[in-house]
């Protein structure tokens, strides 16, 4: 039910996906906080084979400034995809899904940052995906929050984000690109761990009720999962080398 | 991770043991990290606060700027912050400060440099005072021709054409010519 017509196997008999992980096993991620001189916060990430790098600006002054607002802070993202982050050349303009994810990654991280200690400045964050994989969205606001954290953008909690969805009639962890066009549900999840609350929560697909209930649960357990590495990926950069910025 | 280290959101305290101080926040229970850094539990003034090794590019008040008059009206300036407590930023965000009790003709004009103190965050605007011996005008031109200008006890004089002018001067005023500016 759902999903595209595939010869792809999603789920073997013994739980095994098509990329040989098991259900509940998020892909290899690696987060690193850092390593852009001229941004006041970066940060790179693999999340499989996605590879993401994030510079954030601010708080600066706002341009155009009709754009500002008197009681506080505004923040301001765009995510962008390389020409060469696909298969097929992706034309450099920012598309509609682009737009999109733009919009849903501001709003997912807007409930975490104190942006009304900066009346009539703007915080900037450039994505940029040089490589995709399927959830890219997920991976693109994990180091989001990385780099605004590595900035010292005041925010009441990390958002950590990891999809889960269905392929196969199981609920599975981290969704890869396969899984996405071939799946028969794809949920991206952002969430607070320390204050228990989601910034973030789509749904491409059909699923029942219960089955909302644990693919959620599935996605909130992956989302901590990101939350240690992202705290790694901080104290690496911070507290480790001789706290060397 | 060691005890002394926290990252946004983390608790620190609860509200009856401490206040939230510098990068924290209480969330109506708890106070909690609003940056990474170390803990700062200062036990005799009951304040927490976290110190983040990055400067915001925002000042806080009592900071000392230097900045770009950015536009002078009758009874105020505005400057475009370049430097805090020295160190540059990139940020330009600007402040205001009053210059009405000031009995000066120019206190300073359009492209001035000046340094001044931010006396506090109102109204979403940064208000700033110029009203101390070592802030006012560090550097400027003459008005009418653009050449150098000598300072002559309060006033200004042009080397090229011989214009005297007004300003309130810094008692640090000719020591630097801001050639990066």
């Amino acid at each position: 039910m759902g999903g595209r017509e595939s010869t792809l196997v999603l789920l073997d008999e013994n739980g095994i996906r098509c990329d040989g992980r098991k259900v509940d096993e998020p892909r290899r991620i690696m987060i690193k906080a850092g390593g852009l001189k001229n941004a006041d916060g970066s940060a790179y990430i693999e999340f499989g084979d996605n590879k993401i790098l994030v510079g954030v600006f601010g708080p600066r002054d706002v341009h155009p400034k009709h754009m500002s607002n008197t009681d506080t802070g505004i923040l301001r993202v765009r995510y962008h995809m390389e020409p060469f982050s696909v298969g097929e050349r992706k034309n450099p303009a920012p598309s509609r899904r682009e737009i999109e994810i733009s919009k849903v990654i501001k709003e997912a991280l807007l409930p975490a940052v104190i942006l009304d200690k900066f009346p009539r400045t703007a915080v900037d964050v450039f994505i940029e995906v040089l490589q995709a994989d399927g959830g890219t969205r997920c991976a693109a606001l994990a180091a989001a929050s990385v780099a605004l954290a590595d900035a010292g953008i005041p925010m009441r909690d990390m958002v950590a984000a990891c999809a889960a969805g269905k392929a196969a009639d199981t609920i599975i962890l981290d969704v890869n690109n396969e899984e996405d066009q071939a799946g028969q549900a794809d949920m991206p999840v952002g969430y607070m761990p320390n204050l228990d609350k989601i910034t973030l929560l789509q749904l491409d697909g059909v699923l029942s009720p219960e089955e909302f209930k644990k693919c959620v649960k599935v996605g909130v357990d992956g989302c901590k999962l990101v939350y240690e590495l992202q705290k790694k990926a901080l104290h690496e950069k911070y507290f480790q080398n001789g706290g060397d910025q | 991770m060691s005890e002394s280290i926290a990252f946004p959101g983390d608790k620190i305290a609860s509200i009856e043991e401490f206040e939230a101080g510098y990068n924290t926040f209480d969330d109506g229970d708890m106070v909690r990290a609003s940056t990474v850094g170390e803990k700062n539990l200062d036990k005799t003034s009951r304040i927490v606060s976290i110190k983040h090794p990055k400067m915001l590019s925002i000042p806080q008040v009592g900071d000392i700027i230097i900045g770009t008059v950015a536009a002078a009206m009758s009874s105020m300036i505005a400057v475009t912050i370049d430097y805090i407590n020295g160190k540059p930023t990139t940020s330009k965000v600007e402040c205001v400060c009053s210059i009405r009790n000031l009995r000066k003709k120019n206190v300073a004009l359009l492209n001035d440099i000046v340094t001044l103190k931010i006396l506090n965050h109102l109204n979403g605007t940064i208000h700033a005072t110029i009203d101390e011996p070592n802030l006012g005008v560090l550097f400027t031109k003459c008005r009418k021709c653009g050449g150098k200008v000598v300072q002559m006890r309060d006033a200004i004089k042009c080397t090229e054409c011989s214009w005297i002018d007004e300003r309130k001067l810094s008692t640090n005023f000719g020591n630097s010519d801001f050639v990066h500016l």
